[in-house]
């Protein structure tokens, strides 16, 4: 209402009644009986929804864990997950898993951390998986440089690469599929039978398109073979040392070790293997069961 | 019984436009004798068990693929054409990882220097296949090549690089500064052009735009590469033994060559090479003398030989022309084939029908040798019937509205069925009891 309006009503009403006490913010008598005559009742603050964060002193990382599994603090399903899940706990970082899937993640992978922060009002910023490393490293005090060994980047590539392939190919193309994907991926996130077929095709897809990047036909006994042959490297890489390049401390090379030789040799990995050749070919590398054991005894007491 | 190597045709001066190519053709040079093994440069990649080159056929064995074709080579023939039979165990487990490590860095680099680049690709690499494959197949086997290599290196973000698609991408920096130039463009104000690219943005803008930051990835990726390269070689003249090459030798070979003798005019990758690991350049020239006799190949030398038929002829020609490898004619096909292999892979391109006609490439393990656990999903056979009801009642209607749509009815479609003319007359019994009942209702009622 513009300002000339006011003065024009108020004007005619102070010289009507002559009460200059009155103002126009004034509650009118009427309407001040009337609100008297309800008491004033504040309302308790509603709970938080249940899935809310609650405690929020911890970091928390994201993965692909069951539900049962996650309050455990069991290893994670997903190699991707547990190499980092893993590091974490190389590094004393205290941290709590929860249970995610993909569509959570900001990057659209998993895993992520939240990190703690010390100003509730503002929300910390997620740090995706390629980022971890160097966070572990400015945030935990027992954090160790990876060694400088020049075989470094090439026994690593030998885990991203040919492990991963023949991981990729035995979950999701073999007959593994129905019995380790399905129950671990796929029926926990939906029920409708619509949605889970699509999920089923989706992820062979995926996984069909990135074998067929590196060669243009994808046979099983290559992809196994090449494993294999990976495995027999580390293997004699590691020999008789605790861990891997002789060094004094577990670092992001044996947790990426792990990661595979752990999910490989678990015979409960979802209802457990039916194409068991790379549990096999993980098997017959004495000193890599030797170092995934000493691994799941130390940092996973509980699983 | 004589070896016989099918590889991608030469280029740039090289024996092969392929990688994995000339490390086979080393490999087979340095330790083959010359008379028991023949070169073809072939094209016709689906004659192959896996649709790529290098191919070996050995009487009715056919190999492919470097590591494959080596270990074959070790395997077999008594184990007389190894390089490595004095590795050691060690250095066996070394050159494993650095040849998955060079197939897993190396090729992105060569991917993206000769194939995503677009000034490179269309400036050099094409041109190259033209030199090498017959004309009609150049439609299909380069975009084909560049297309995979396009998704071996996407999760690089590195598409700035493919000017054809670059402009899809959208705009590549979001700066408030970006803002002004779009709504001085829209203006029709004249904005910076190529030269003073960066202007008024401050070096941080200058450094983020699309050629500059490209520029600090190739370099991150390039390091990646050769760092750890050069480390291992050290002062030694071979990455694992100091006296002898061995097959990691010849597949760092095959890449290093690739990224260093082809003529590209975006040379980031040689620029690299030279300003920074003179002792990989020293070792790139060494390789050359010793693995291929320094030789330069020529396409058209080599595309020559297809003119003659007898052996001596092509032995004569080859010694006349200089050159070192036992270069074959490509074997002639018959028009019926080649027509075979035009329409597939003219079909592969084509979206639906690719996916009938062609069978899928991953090979599955017979399924009767293998037992399936339970799925609690539907099952494929009732999938299958579900989504054949679905299209069969889409057709049917489809059928139906294109039926109608042909042959439309005159005046207004009206739904009638018979109705007894007599009365109730149909129902027998019943039907005289209801005549006699329908006789007592006035007779406008039944006529509605």
């Amino acid at each position: 209402m513009p300002p000339e309006n006011i003065e024009r009503d108020e004007d005619p009403q102070n010289d009507n009644r002559h009460q200059p006490s009155r103002s126009l913010f004034t509650v009118p008598a009427p309407i001040e009986r009337l609100f008297d005559r309800f008491p004033l009742l504040t309302y308790p603050a509603n709970d938080l929804p249940l899935r809310a964060p609650r405690n929020r002193n911890e970091h928390v990382l994201y993965v692909f864990i069951t539900l049962d599994g996650a309050s455990a603090g069991a290893p994670s399903y997903n190699p991707g997950c547990l190499k980092w899940q893993t590091y974490l706990k190389f590094c004393n970082v205290n941290f709590r898993v929860v249970s995610s899937n993909n569509h959570a993640s900001p990057s659209g992978a998993l895993p992520f951390l939240l990190p703690l922060s010390s100003d509730t009002s503002k929300t910390a910023q997620a740090i995706p998986s390629s980022k971890l490393q160097k966070w572990t490293m400015s945030n935990s005090t027992t954090a160790v440089e990876e060694p400088s060994d020049l075989r470094y980047e090439a026994y690593l590539s030998l885990l991203d690469h040919r492990i991963r392939r023949a991981w990729l190919y035995t979950l999701y193309l073999s007959p593994n599929f129905t019995s380790i994907v399905e129950p671990l991926y796929i029926l926990p996130a939906s029920v409708n039978s619509i949605v889970r077929l699509t999920i089923a095709h989706q992820l062979r897809t995926a996984a069909e398109n990135e074998l067929l990047k590196f060669s243009a036909v994808v046979t099983p006994d290559t992809l196994y073979k090449e494993a294999e042959e990976a495995f027999a490297a580390l293997e004699i890489l590691l020999e008789h040392n605790t861990w891997f390049f002789g060094a004094e401390k577990p670092g992001l090379f044996d947790a990426s070790v792990f990661a595979y030789t752990h999910l490989v040799m678990d015979e409960n990995l979802g209802n457990g293997w039916i194409d068991t050749r790379l549990h096999d070919a993980v098997l017959q590398s004495k000193n890599l069961v030797s170092h995934r054991n000493r691994i799941l005894t130390t940092y996973f007491p509980s699983a | 019984m004589v070896l016989e190597l099918h590889v991608w045709g030469p280029a740039f001066g090289l024996p092969s436009i392929d990688a994995e190519c000339i490390a086979t053709i080393a490999y087979f040079h340095r330790i083959i004798p010359y008379s028991q093994w023949i070169l073809v440069a072939d094209h016709d990649a689906p004659l192959t068990p896996k649709y790529e080159f290098p191919v070996l056929i050995d009487g009715i064995v056919r190999v492919s693929g470097f590591h494959d074709i080596v270990s074959y080579l070790r395997n077999h023939r008594s184990g007389a054409y190894d390089l490595d039979y004095n590795l050691t165990h060690q250095q066996q487990t070394d050159r494993t990882a650095f040849i998955s490590f060079l197939q897993s860095t190396a090729s992105p680099l060569v991917d993206l220097s000769l194939y995503i680049s677009s000034e490179n690709y269309t400036s050099t690499t094409s041109s190259a296949y033209t030199a090498i494959l017959p004309w009609y197949t150049n439609y299909t086997i380069p975009p084909a090549r560049r297309d995979l290599a396009r998704a071996r290196t996407a999760h690089l973000g590195l598409s700035s690089l493919d000017v054809n698609t670059a402009g899809q991408d959208g705009p590549e920096v979001s700066s408030p500064s970006s803002g002004f130039e779009a709504a001085k463009r829209s203006a029709g104000l004249p904005s910076g052009g190529r030269l003073d690219m960066g202007r008024g943005k401050g070096i941080r803008g200058l450094l983020s735009s699309p050629i500059y930051a490209a520029r600090f990835r190739l370099d991150s990726l390039t390091n990646e590469l050769l760092e750890p390269l050069s480390d291992l070689l050290g002062k030694k003249d071979y990455l694992l033994q100091g006296d002898k090459p061995s097959s990691l030798d010849c597949l760092a070979f095959g890449y290093l060559a690739l990224m260093f003798y082809p003529p590209v005019p975006q040379a980031w990758l040689k620029d690299a090479i030279q300003a920074r690991y003179p002792r990989i350049v020293r070792y790139i020239w060494r390789m050359r003398e010793e693995l291929l006799g320094g030789e330069d190949v020529k396409a058209s030398g080599v595309w020559s030989l297809s003119s003659y038929r007898k052996a001596a002829e092509i032995e004569e020609v080859l010694h006349n022309l200089g050159m070192c490898l036992p270069w074959r004619p490509c074997p002639s096909r018959s028009l019926l084939l080649i027509a075979v292999g035009v329409t597939r892979k003219i079909t592969s391109n084509i979206p639906l029908l690719s996916r009938l006609l062609h069978s899928s490439r991953i090979v599955y393990p017979s399924p009767s040798g293998t037992k399936k656990g339970p799925s609690a999903l539907p099952s494929p056979l009732i999938v299958n019937s579900f989504s054949a009801i679905s299209a069969a009642i889409f057709t049917t209607f489809a059928a139906i509205a294109i039926h109608h749509r042909r042959s439309p009815r005159e005046g207004d479609l009206i739904f009638w069925a018979l109705r007894p003319s007599t009365g109730f007359g149909g129902y027998g019994e019943a039907g005289n009891i209801l005549s006699i009942l329908a006789g007592q209702f006035p007779r406008g009622a039944t006529r509605y």
